[in-house]
């Protein structure tokens, strides 16, 4: 019976314990619903009260800049001054500053900087980029950054390689935004990754940018970072950069798939005369994604000379791949339309979908 | 001491370590959803979506909305799906043999045309009967196919087939997605460095009672019916705390098929959707989960809090039950499929603790509730356990529950509020209270329900596809 | 004239308007899609001025809602740099001009001048 003593429930746990963990949970319960309506509570008070505030602030900034006054103008109003003593407020004009900046060029532009400098929230923006914690740090990077604050350039570029992503990539912005292509030689000495989202962040705001030689192109095509790897082959895409054709077709044999992929993407743009080539002779051994990224670099460059090797391709691999290298033989080769008709008369499933197909599409 | 007496006393011992762990896992998911939510949220106060919106270089992604006998609504949903705003966009509609007019009322009102159309075979589908696209270029993102009924799972199969794109959202076609949805779901691929996200799910939330207009939605508000105020709760309950725990493990394993988004080529490596179970949309992260396992890639499977993707939830206890029969018995299909992953260490977390979990407190869950009731009852009945205690354990059973949903609700109002109104929370919070004994032991009835069928019609399966699809799964 | 001016930053909402009343334009601001398309019909603008990338309901359903009530009233899209393709896809559906963000007010008084010049001109002659 020792067993039993040992497993038995109602001996071990009585009534008066059940109740004791009920009521336990009642308190929590309790104590979630205070915090839920003194939530919603101070939700509301957040939207109400600055409602006024926001208006008469962004009154007076939209008067300000469109004036042809000069900013200091020294008048800050003694009703905004007394809620820009407060916390959120203040956050909250500085955020329409923000907003305003992204927004609008010109004197205007320039306007809201100073009066951003003016109303001291440079020195907001410092405190937080002094804050240990990440968000607030991205924020004030973000800040700085929007309002050109160069200065405070060195301070940014440490960041640039921090282990935060959201740090890093914010420094790495704003030292675009600084700097333009100057700014990105922190790719010189980045050892953490820089993810596609980054880049596109990066690409997008680049392209504004009048094209022009970008310093350190070809070293970072060797990077030992894989990921500065792809954004350089990316710019080259982008900025068609000619000048490094041969970095980039040794790229063609990264032990990565995702850059020999964006190799050969990179390669349409650049390419010349053995360009179509080279990238019949790594076919074979590539993935099928990359394959396809191969055959639609090819649709662009490929001439007569690939006429075999892409009929042997109709051949092989799978439908996916056969469409893609009909697409380049009919687009490509001279007499490529004959070519496919030929093959779908010889071999109706699937030339002739495919036949139909590309004639619809293209006809578009 | 007889023995009957100390196999019930084992009994009620295993119910009891069981409810032990359960409210272990609870406690576990909700206190570990915790960081994971505030992380997202500071992340996303810093990240402009709008950049990617319009970008040449996004992700090209390809929507799949499956539709079966949709031809009242099915025009504004479409329209719906075209409002949203990505400019490397496909959208893909299925017509899985329709009985209506589904299709001529596409036909005319996106003044479609039948287009020479070559599909890849990369997964075996049924037959299909036409490709159309609109002559008017500001439709050129819409692709209509007509095929021949085979079930949800082949509809979004032959949208795999189809889609030219390289990431695929499959929904269905009556959700109602907010603007900068697809914006939200592509951007955990593209944060990924190490290693792949091969899919990514997102929320879905109730929107019974609010307004869409348009297509769009454009006013919130708490479900008025019972049943779908109750759904809401269960909704807020499972996305806002359950996934978010699980996605922090890297241990999901249900995407909702009402919205997701994949990798296309690892879906196809796969094999895409399966045909013969009626929970195709978990059977296919299992699978492909599986799949990476096996080959030992690294990935990742992600979740995104933000609400969203609206449905109408069941009204009905009828439709409800339904859904719910078919909840277990897709979970019952996917977990024995893939049943050499109990337990097995070779699949790692997802061996070790995504699928057991499943097992027995997804698929298991209803019948030990279910029998342990019973138990508890004969034996107070019979005078082993007296009243006091009886009561008491059912007050701390029904004082966790509650605790649970208030902790869910405070979640809730704590990062999206969706519902801003005192009296809303007031409303949601005590249609909480009635859940153990109205909506619960229901749920839990339906979902017995479902095994029972599955034991009844064990050879049956070929019926599937007949089926058609009801589509409100979450 | 009327003018129906949709953007979801506030403070560049208030500021354009403050600069098109001065002009002399009867302005009307929203700051989000489902607003505008309320106001479309409640206010018969003269011109539509909208961003693309609003809450809720984006600015190219606000222009094709507009478009689709009368081709008539002329649209001018904003757009943030680099959004060739939203651009692109506002022309397919009938915008008159567009204005790349970051963009100075004199340039977008010019721009309104110039697609009202050019309406009436079309409906003079």
């Amino acid at each position: 019976m020792a067993l039993y003593g040992l497993l038995s429930i109602s001996d071990l746990l009585k009534p008066g314990f059940f109740y004791a963990v009920a009521a336990g949970f009642a308190v929590l319960i309790v104590v979630l619903l205070i915090l839920i309506y003194w939530n919603l509570y101070k939700r509301k008070q957040a939207f109400f009260r600055p409602e006024s505030f926001r208006m008469g602030f962004e009154l007076w900034v939209s008067k300000l800049v469109l004036e042809d006054t000069q900013i200091p103008a020294s008048r800050i109003p003694a009703k905004f001054a007394k809620h820009l003593k407060q916390r959120d407020k203040r956050q909250f004009a500085l955020n329409s500053l923000i907003e305003l900046k992204k927004s609008v060029a010109g004197t205007v532009g320039d306007k809201v900087v100073a009066l951003y400098l003016e109303l001291g929230f440079k020195a907001d923006s410092i405190e937080k980029l002094d804050s240990p914690v990440w968000y607030k740090k991205v924020k004030g990077i973000n800040e700085l950054s929007v309002m050109k604050q160069e200065d405070m350039n060195a301070r940014i570029f440490k960041l640039t390689n921090n282990r935060n992503k959201y740090i890093r990539r914010e420094a790495q912005a704003a030292m675009f935004n600084f700097y333009g292509f100057r700014g990105l030689r922190f790719l010189n000495v980045l050892t953490h990754s820089l993810s596609d989202w980054q880049q596109l962040n990066l690409i997008e705001q680049l392209r504004p940018l009048d094209p022009e030689p970008i310093p350190g192109l070809s070293n970072w095509l060797y990077s030992d970072n894989n990921t500065v790897v792809v954004f350089a082959l990316k710019l080259a895409e982008i900025y068609q950069c000619f000048e490094v054709h041969d970095e980039v077709v040794s790229c063609l044999t990264h032990e990565r798939e995702e850059v020999r992929g964006q190799a050969a993407k990179t390669l349409k743009e650049i390419a010349g005369d053995a360009t179509a080539a080279i990238l019949c002779e790594r076919y074979a051994s590539e993935t099928p994604r990359n394959k396809i990224v191969i055959l639609n670099s090819l649709t662009a460059i490929a001439g007569d000379a690939q006429q075999p090797f892409l009929m042997k391709e109709l051949d092989s691999g799978n439908d996916f791949l056969k469409l893609g290298a009909a697409r380049v033989i009919v687009t490509c080769c001279t007499a490529g339309w004959g070519l496919l008709e030929s093959k779908a008369a010889q071999q109706p499933l699937p030339f002739r979908n495919i036949y139909n197909h590309l004639r619809f599409e293209l006809k578009r | 001491m007889n023995w009957w007496a100390l196999i019930l006393e084992a009994f009620a011992f295993g119910i009891f370590l069981y409810s032990i762990v359960l409210f272990a896992f609870y406690i576990f998911i909700g206190v570990f959803s915790i960081g994971e939510t505030r992380k997202y949220i500071h992340q996303n106060r810093v990240t402009d979506y709008r950049m990617i919106a319009s970008s040449l270089h996004a992700p090209s992604v390809s929507i799949i909305a499956p539709a079966y006998n949709e031809g009242l609504t099915i025009v504004d949903n479409v329209r719906s799906l075209l409002s949203i705003y990505y400019y490397n966009l496909e959208v893909i509609i299925v017509n899985d043999g329709s009985k209506d007019d589904s299709l001529q009322k596409l036909i005319n009102a996106y003044q479609l045309e039948k287009v020479d159309f070559f599909v890849p075979h990369q997964i075996p589908t049924k037959d299909i009967k036409g490709v159309y696209k609109s002559r008017n270029p500001v439709l050129r993102k819409v692709v209509v196919v007509d095929k021949e009924n085979g079930g949800k799972a082949d509809a979004l199969n032959v949208g795999i087939n189809i889609a030219a794109n390289d990431y695929i959202i499959c929904i269905d076609v009556d959700c109602v997605l907010e603007q900068d949805a697809i914006l939200k779901m592509v951007k955990p691929f593209m944060e990924a460095t190490s290693e792949r996200v091969i899919a990514s799910g997102g929320v879905i939330r109730i929107a019974n009672s609010s307004v869409v207009e348009n297509g769009s939605l454009v006013k919130v508000r708490l479900p008025r019916e019972y049943l779908p105020r109750m759904q809401t709760l269960e909704y807020i309950r499972a996305f806002l705390l359950g996934r978010m725990a699980w996605s922090r493990l890297n241990g999901l394993l249900l995407i909702s098929g009402a919205f997701g988004a994949f990798d296309k080529e690892i879906v196809i490596e796969c094999g895409g959707y399966n045909r013969n179970t009626v929970g195709e949309d978990m059977e296919l992260v299992v699978r492909m989960r599986r799949y990476m396992e096996e080959r030992k890639r690294p990935y990742k499977v992600t979740y995104i809090p933000d609400p969203l993707c609206w449905t109408e939830a069941p009204a009905s206890y009828k439709v409800l039950g339904r859904q719910r029969n078919r909840w277990i018995r897709g979970t019952y299909e996917t977990l024995k499929f893939h049943r050499i992953m109990f337990f097995n260490p070779r699949y790692r977390l997802l061996g070790m603790l995504s699928y057991p979990y499943w097992f027995f407190f997804e698929l298991l869950a209803p019948v030990i509730e279910f029998l342990g009731f019973m138990a508890f009852l004969v034996m107070v009945f019979a005078g082993f356990v007296d009243w006091e205690l009886f009561f008491a354990l059912l007050a701390v059973v029904i004082g966790f529950n509650y605790l649970y949903s208030v902790f869910a609700v405070y979640m809730e109002v704590k990062t999206y509020n969706q519902y801003r109104r005192r009296t809303d929370i007031a409303k949601l919070l005590l249609t909480s209270m009635s859940e153990p004994f109205n909506f619960h032991p229901f749920v839990v009835w339906s979902s017995i329900r479902g095994l029972v069928d599955i034991f009844r019609n064990r050879h049956s399966w070929g019926d599937m596809a007949r089926e058609g699809f009801d589509k409100k799964s979450s | 004239m009327k003018i129906l001016l949709v953007e979801d930053a506030t403070a560049l909402l208030r500021a354009i308007e403050l600069k098109l009343k001065k002009i002399g334009y009867d302005v009307h601001p929203c700051s989000d899609g489902r607003q505008a398309l309320q106001e479309l019909d409640a206010f018969a603008p003269d011109l539509i001025i909208t961003d693309i990338m609003l809450p809720f309901v984006s600015g190219l359903e606000v222009l094709n809602a507009a478009k689709a009530k009368s081709k008539k009233i002329p649209v001018i899209v904003f757009s943030a740099m680099g959004q060739e393709n939203a651009v692109e896809e506002a022309f397919l559906l009938g915008a008159d001009d567009y204005v790349v963000k970051p963009f100075g007010l004199k340039e977008l008084e010019m721009r309104i001048k110039r697609v009202m010049g050019t309406i009436n001109a079309d409906a003079n002659s």
